[in-house]
């Protein structure tokens, strides 16, 4: 049997830091929205057909 | 080495009727997961994978569970007006693999997109924030290029957990022409 999958993810110190800082002061690069929207023409085009 | 052309492959959802014994990715323990635990997984409703054609031969897959990220305060000041929860909802990209006979073929890059993309309109019915990953650490670079942030508490594990903040970069998208297109 592979190594179950891990849910829940819980941040401490440094890294609880890091995550609350981006919910203060979220930003996007230019890289990730041409990213999410070069992804979300490839989900359109690739349906999940049931 | 030449990518394959994204309208030639095809993202179909896993059942018992496709032979996975043919897949051989690099990593062993994501080809045991495919072939022994991702149905059975499936079937408690636990994850959902997703098999990754080119022609007649399954190339890659992927799997997706929901998630949470928890943040643990280490003071009260810590906390940010206007959010008062300690857990945020995400969809995790749980599993990646490519088949080794089509390694440096863009597949990989393109199941992620698929999962991006799929997660967005996901997001766009159920709540959800953030995107997680148990990522292979080949592919750590790859992630960070993309905005995906490492947790350093658990950067030595095997598939060290990666998120990414997909609120920021959802308000620069126009989603009235992406839903029209």
């Amino acid at each position: 049997m592979a190594h179950p999958i891990e849910l829940g993810l819980v941040l401490e110190g440094e890294d609880a830091r890091e995550f609350l800082e981006d919910l203060r002061n979220p930003k996007a690069t230019k890289e990730q929205i041409e990213m999410f929207k070069e992804a979300i023409k490839i989900a359109k085009e690739h349906p999940v057909e049931f | 080495m030449r990518s394959i052309l994204h309208e030639r492959l095809r993202v179909l959802p896993l059942n018992e009727k496709y032979d996975l014994t043919t897949f051989f990715s690099t990593n062993n323990e994501l080809n045991d997961f495919l072939k022994n635990d991702a149905l059975n997984s499936q079937d408690v409703l636990i994850s959902r994978t997703y098999l990754c054609y080119y022609e007649e031969a399954l190339v890659g897959f992927l799997t997706l569970v929901t998630d949470t990220i928890e943040v643990k305060l280490v003071e009260t000041s810590d906390g940010v007006d206007g959010y008062q929860y300690s857990k945020y909802p995400c969809i995790k990209i749980a599993r990646v693999a490519v088949d080794k006979e089509y390694a440096g073929k863009g597949i990989g890059r393109f199941l992620l997109l698929w999962a991006v993309g799929t997660v967005y309109r996901v997001s766009r019915v159920v709540g959800c924030r953030y995107i997680t990953v148990d990522a292979k650490k080949e592919s750590i670079q790859f992630y960070q290029k993309n905005g995906f942030k490492l947790i350093k508490k658990y950067a030595e594990r095997n598939f060290p957990p990666m998120y990414l903040n997909m609120y920021p970069i959802i308000l620069n998208i126009d989603h009235k022409k992406i839903d029209n297109q």
